[in-house]
């Protein structure tokens, strides 16, 4: 096979506590039971809203979390059985770009060193070596070499998370996971840095798990988009399906409460119902069931499980495959 | 008619003098959504901040009127705006919980706005506080008036925010942001409950954003900002339609999945900033008149205003 897989996770869940009263604590599950690929050259969407977990799994991607049940491969490595040196090499080909560059960029370092810093670590070379790196990935991401000499605080929003992805792109990875990477950006500066991931990946041949929740990002960035819904994948399908196929209910109610300033129609909003239950309180059956509005009395009862072939995945009885 | 009507409305910082808000003029009519749309930094939100006298601590109005039933709010005394702030204006912000009282429970925060502006109390207020909360589609709202805010949902919390907002029957309320912080299925229950507001009581709504597809779908009318000034003004259906300032059609090509934004990188070049047109600098159409004179607000069509020296 030729479709080389960069990171999966398979059957993770991840238990999270919550201190209620004094000593009373209860735990609950952020996510159950995910298993997801993703493939070279390719962008995944993660879509969902907020609490679904997709967060969450993005640092499981990330290795800033463990799962508490599951496994995580990179590069068909299992994370639990790598040994610390095969660990080290591998470990600067999966990146991150978080929402809020602010936070992520040390504020008392200069951009050439936080540029250098990682490239010095991972690949101990001289001062002048990763100084010379650092202007080559600054070029990549559209800013000039004065940048080198400034603090995070004299940068502009979007100049800040480019800088943060220049970071990201000096260890050479091959995956980067970027959570949230527009959604503290104005729109005008979105657009440039949608297009600049665009390119980019075209270039490097990099591949992204792109965690949103803003549906036009999702559709122009993806190769494959992946709905989750309190800690599940609800469904998961390629772009190019994207118009053909009978959607899980939730993403449905989704697509048509969108308002999209460039159609004809306007959002539906009648047909939202509820509000998402809470983690806490999980339930028998389907999660959706109390906002599905093809729900019937099985669906109460039964818990679909996602099913489908490589184009089209969903988790619902009342779709095929189930 | 206008409701509301802002003339040159002018503020900035008071000891430097820099204007932020640079002479802004327009006027809101009755049982109109006017929509705002202006990126961060644009003045948006100080806009609706003066017109209820809210300026932030430093800044000052340096030239202007806020005209509402004949009276100009700046010139009032405090005592007097504190009776149209809340009663006839009413303003709601983007983050609930920073908005609400969180050592009070939703009665106590509800009974408050009744007594201050309608010296109504205890069981009566009782009454009028759950009869509110039914109108802003909280389900048993006997049960919520013990709860804390903490103990709310985001979407609960900003329906709480309206119900308090919209307590004394305002003519007028300003919406800041009011859904950003809310998940899409939520945002869209709330601007449904706005938008139901406004059908029923007639409440007319200015609606601050920076999402377009919320203004599309909700606002009759827009104004687009751009540092402290507007820069155009047009019905919704038009400015979707025939966006004319170049600002504006590069925030429409922006949206994603619109244009291949190649184009755009090219935009963001810094020219020398000596012109009278707050766009200039990133402006495609960049022209010499800029560099001469200033801008005017003109109306190019029926009701669509633009200030950009192209249409001219």
């Amino acid at each position: 096979m030729n479709e080389e897989i960069l990171a999966e996770v398979k059957g993770v869940s991840k238990v999270y506590k919550v201190r209620t009263y004094l000593f009373k604590k209860i735990s609950f599950y952020a996510l159950l039971d995910v298993s997801l690929k993703v493939r070279k050259g390719e962008v995944v969407v993660l879509l969902g809203e907020s609490g679904c977990g997709k967060t969450t799994l993005g640092k499981i991607f990330l290795d800033l979390e463990k799962p508490d049940k599951g496994d995580v491969f990179w590069f068909s490595y299992n994370l639990k059985s790598l040994d610390k040196r095969l660990y080290k090499e591998i470990r600067p080909k999966i990146q991150a770009l978080f929402q809020d560059s602010f936070a992520s960029l040390n504020p008392r370092f200069k951009v050439k060193e936080i540029l250098s810093e990682p490239y010095l670590i991972n690949f101990k070379s001289s001062k002048r070596e990763a100084l010379e790196k650092a202007l080559e990935v600054l070029c990549q991401v559209g800013l000039s070499e004065e940048i080198l000499e400034r603090y995070p605080h004299q940068l502009s929003g979007g100049q800040r998370q480019r800088v943060a992805l220049a970071r990201a792109l000096i260890t050479e990875p091959k995956l980067i996971v970027l959570d949230e990477p527009t959604s503290a950006l104005d729109m005008t500066i979105q657009s440039q840095i949608l297009t600049l991931l665009k390119r980019l990946k075209e270039i490097k041949g990099l591949s992204y798990l792109l965690i949103t929740h803003s549906l036009p990002a999702a559709l122009e960035m993806a190769d494959r988009i992946v709905v989750m819904y309190l800690g599940r994948i609800v469904e998961s399908f390629k772009k190019e399906v994207f118009r053909k196929i009978d959607h899980h209910p939730y993403t449905k109610m989704l697509l048509r409460a969108f308002p999209d300033p460039f159609s004809e129609n306007p959002p539906e909003v009648s047909t939202i119902k509820g509000e998402p239950a809470s983690l806490l309180q999980r339930r028998e059956g389907c999660e959706f069931y109390p906002r599905c509005p093809e729900a019937d009395s099985l669906c109460a009862k039964e818990r679909p499980t996602l099913r489908g072939n490589n184009e089209y995945q969903v988790s619902c009885l009342k779709r095929p495959f189930n | 008619m206008a409701l509301l009507k802002i003339k040159d409305l002018t503020v900035g910082i008071k000891q430097t003098g820099e204007k932020i808000l640079k002479g802004i003029s327009f006027s809101l009519n009755p049982s109109e959504i006017l929509g705002i749309l202006g990126e961060s930094g644009s003045g948006k939100s100080l806009t609706a901040l003066s017109i209820l006298k809210l300026l932030p601590p430093g800044l000052s109005y340096f030239k202007g009127q806020v005209l509402f039933e004949e009276k100009n709010l700046l010139e009032l005394e405090e005592r007097e705006v504190n009776k149209i702030r809340g009663k006839k204006i009413s303003i709601i912000f983007q983050d609930p919980l920073s908005s609400l009282n969180p050592v009070l429970t939703i009665e106590e925060q509800m009974e408050e706005v009744f007594r201050y502006h309608l010296g109504i109390k205890g069981k009566e207020a009782r009454g009028l506080i759950i009869r509110t909360l039914k109108e802003v589609g909280i389900s048993d709202p006997e049960f919520r008036l013990k709860n804390y805010p903490h103990e709310l949902s985001g979407g609960l919390r900003q329906r709480v925010m309206i119900a308090m907002a919209i307590a004394c029957s305002p003519k007028i309320l300003i919406a800041d942001e009011p859904t950003t912080a809310l998940d899409l299925t939520i945002q869209m229950q709330v601007l449904e409950l706005l938008k139901s507001l406004n059908q029923e009581k007639g409440l007319s709504i200015i609606f601050i954003t920076h999402d377009l597809g919320i203004l599309r779908w909700f606002a009759h009318r827009i104004l687009v900002f751009y540092k402290g000034q507007i820069l155009e003004i047009a019905p919704t259906e038009k400015l979707f339609k025939n966006p004319l300032h170049p600002y504006t059609k590069l925030l429409f090509n922006s949206y994603p999945g619109r244009k291949d934004h190649e184009d755009l990188n090219l935009w963001t070049q810094e020219r020398l900033d000596q012109s009278f047109c707050p766009f200039y600098t990133k402006c495609a159409m960049a022209c010499k008149e800029s560099l001469e004179r200033e801008p005017k607000l003109r109306e190019v069509e029926p009701s669509h205003f633009v200030r950009c020296f192209l249409y001219e």
